[in-house]
């Protein structure tokens, strides 16, 4: 009796498996990005392969990557957060508030800076899955919200802190050679939501609440506080790189972050981040933060005006897209 | 299980009337009968979704009341629907586990994934269903290979009364066999099976008792050699 059913896709001739495989990378677009883009640069100007373009390159994509990292496991959960750009700034500004104007204690000022981070996450999160309010409008609603509040409460002015503080020295300061300390946090956010989404329980659910709700809750997963919880790690983490940006640059500006919502999901979906949920990959959202690190600096480099990067970036999200889709479709006709 | 006049109103409407049937283990039963004659409605008593206005359920020996669908799961009534059972863009074998995940020691609950990859491919040769891996994508599979794993996976956690809703609906011939090779491989292996199908010449190659429900009222109840597929048939569209 047994053996009289062989499920077929899953032994399809051997000749396609190499090409199968190659195409099965999610990631394969933003790697073709990075290596092209590494290549014209370098080209134009050979100045783009030194250590100090590395070091800069790498932290412009450590604050965009870490943000984008939360976005991507909740958008893999299939919601958005467009309230991350209104939050980076928030943080950073009460903690600057607390530490410098109150005289309060560093690290205390700290944990009451991300309160507000992780209390809008558990808004953003119960509104859309109690009200059935689409995640879009409502973490529109909560950006609006936290903008005005920190314009109205800075007076648009921004917040300077010289002093030395160790606290900040570990979460922006210098280690090495222009490297900062975003780096390594950078580094440990992605191997830590890389672990979680592909090596844990809580990893699988993200993907099965995105993928099919319906199913998912049939197979009695908490598909609600799977995304109430994202929600929380996207602002949580919007907060904190707020904060390392203030320790690094020294300052905060309530203005800062305006438009930051869509790179981080431009970084994601370049990365091979299904807009519908249910695919994506933390390591593809970082080579996607670090591809639009390697456009800013190199434009820098190419001494063109920095509005280009916006113009590119656009280009480069289309034809990523482009690419993501076809290879997709390479991939499932090839395993059929 | 046993159900025993059953009845079921919503309001003033009469929706099930008097319906008494028996299942025995390993059981393969069809419920057929035209659209709205009240196989969803006995269904979802049957799964936890309604309780009915009287009757009795027995279940494995014991009067039960089911309050709950997690409670009827809890007993081992399981349905199967074949447009839910599966996460397509997850592989085969974290769909298999999924919601059973076995994990490691600690709060993180790392996934057990070797563990879980050799139960399934077990779980499923023992189904007769063989593969060379379970990391593929649950999307690159056919139709009547998904719902051969959901009514696979349904029998090995347990399931002790499987409800397949149109199993075979929008299946080729040849996938609708493979699926009717499953069907009898957990009926054999101890399982119940309720089929809900409206290709009465189908459901006719499979199934060890026919129940006809018309308007609400049960008025057919015949083992496989009571009865013929013409018979049955003409009970269905109403010609009796």
């Amino acid at each position: 009796m047994t053996g009289k059913i062989q499920l077929q896709t899953l032994s399809g001739p051997k000749g396609l498996r190499w090409s199968r495989t190659l195409f099965s990378v999610k990631e394969l677009g933003v790697i073709g990005g990075i290596v092209l883009a590494a290549v014209i640069f370098t080209v134009l100007n050979p100045q783009f392969l030194s250590m100090t373009e590395a070091a800069s390159i790498i932290t412009s994509a450590a604050e965009i990557g870490i943000i984008a990292i939360g976005i991507t496991i909740l958008m893999i959960s299939g919601e958005f957060d467009l309230s991350v750009g209104s939050i980076y700034a928030l943080c950073p500004t009460i903690w600057a508030y607390l530490f410098v104007q109150q005289h309060w204690n560093i690290w205390l000022s700290l944990v009451c800076a991300l309160i507000p981070a992780a209390l809008t996450g558990l808004a953003n999160g119960l509104i859309v899955t109690r009200f059935h309010v689409n995640s879009f409008i409502v973490t529109l609603g909560t950006q609006m919200w936290w903008r005005g509040i920190v314009l109205v409460a800075t007076g648009g002015y921004p917040i300077s802190y010289f002093g030395s503080s160790k606290l900040m020295h570990v979460m922006g300061g210098e280690v090495v050679g222009g490297l900062h300390f975003t780096a390594v946090w950078f580094v440990v956010a992605a191997v830590l939501g890389w672990f979680v989404l592909n090596k844990t329980k809580f990893g699988n659910w993200c993907f099965a609440s995105g993928g099919k709700p319906d199913a998912a809750r049939a197979m009695g997963i908490p598909v609600t506080r799977v995304k109430v919880v994202n929600f929380c790690i996207s602002a949580l983490l919007a907060g904190l790189v707020g904060c390392m940006d203030l320790a690094r640059l020294n300052s905060v500006s309530p203005a800062q972050g305006q438009g930051l919502e869509l790179t981080v999901i431009v970084a994601a979906v370049i990365g091979g981040t299904a807009l519908a949920g249910g695919i994506g990959s933390v390591v593809g959202s970082c080579l996607g933060a670090l591809l639009m690190g390697m456009i800013t600096s190199g434009l820098i480099l190419m001494g063109a005006p920095s509005y280009w990067y916006t113009s590119f970036v656009g280009i480069i999200l289309i034809i990523a897209v482009m690419f993501n889709v076809r290879v997709s479709k390479i991939s499932k006709s090839r395993s059929a | 299980m046993q159900l025993s006049n059953i009845q079921k109103r919503f309001g003033t409407v009469q929706a099930l009337r008097d319906v008494n049937v028996n299942i025995a283990r390993g059981e393969i039963v069809a419920l057929i009968g035209d659209n709205g004659a009240g196989k969803s409605t006995l269904i979802k008593i049957i799964s936890g979704y309604h309780a009915p206005s009287e009757g009795k359920m027995v279940f494995d020996g014991r009067e039960v009341r089911l309050k709950s669908p997690s409670e009827a799961r809890a007993l081992g009534i399981e349905t199967v629907y074949q447009d839910l059972a599966l996460v397509e863009n997850l592989s085969l074998w974290r769909n298999f586990f999924l919601g059973k995940e076995r994990t490691g020691a600690g709060w993180m609950n790392v996934l057990r994934r070797r563990e879980m990859e050799q139960a399934c491919m077990q779980a499923l040769a023992d189904m007769g269903i063989r593969l060379r891996s379970t990391r593929e994508e649950v999307g690159h599979m056919s139709g009547g290979e998904r719902q051969a794993v959901a009514i696979a996976r349904a029998a090995y956690f347990g399931a002790k009364l499987l409800i397949l809703d149109e199993p075979t609906a929008a299946l080729s011939v040849k996938e609708t066999e493979r699926v009717f090779e499953i069907v009898k491989e957990v009926s054999r292996k101890g399982v119940s099976v309720i089929l809900i199908m409206h290709n009465l010449g189908q459901v006719y190659q499979v199934a060890d008792r026919f129940v006809v429900l018309e308007r609400g009222v049960q008025i057919g109840n015949f083992t496989r050699d009571q009865t013929t597929l013409d018979a049955i048939t003409q009970m269905v569209v109403g010609v009796h």
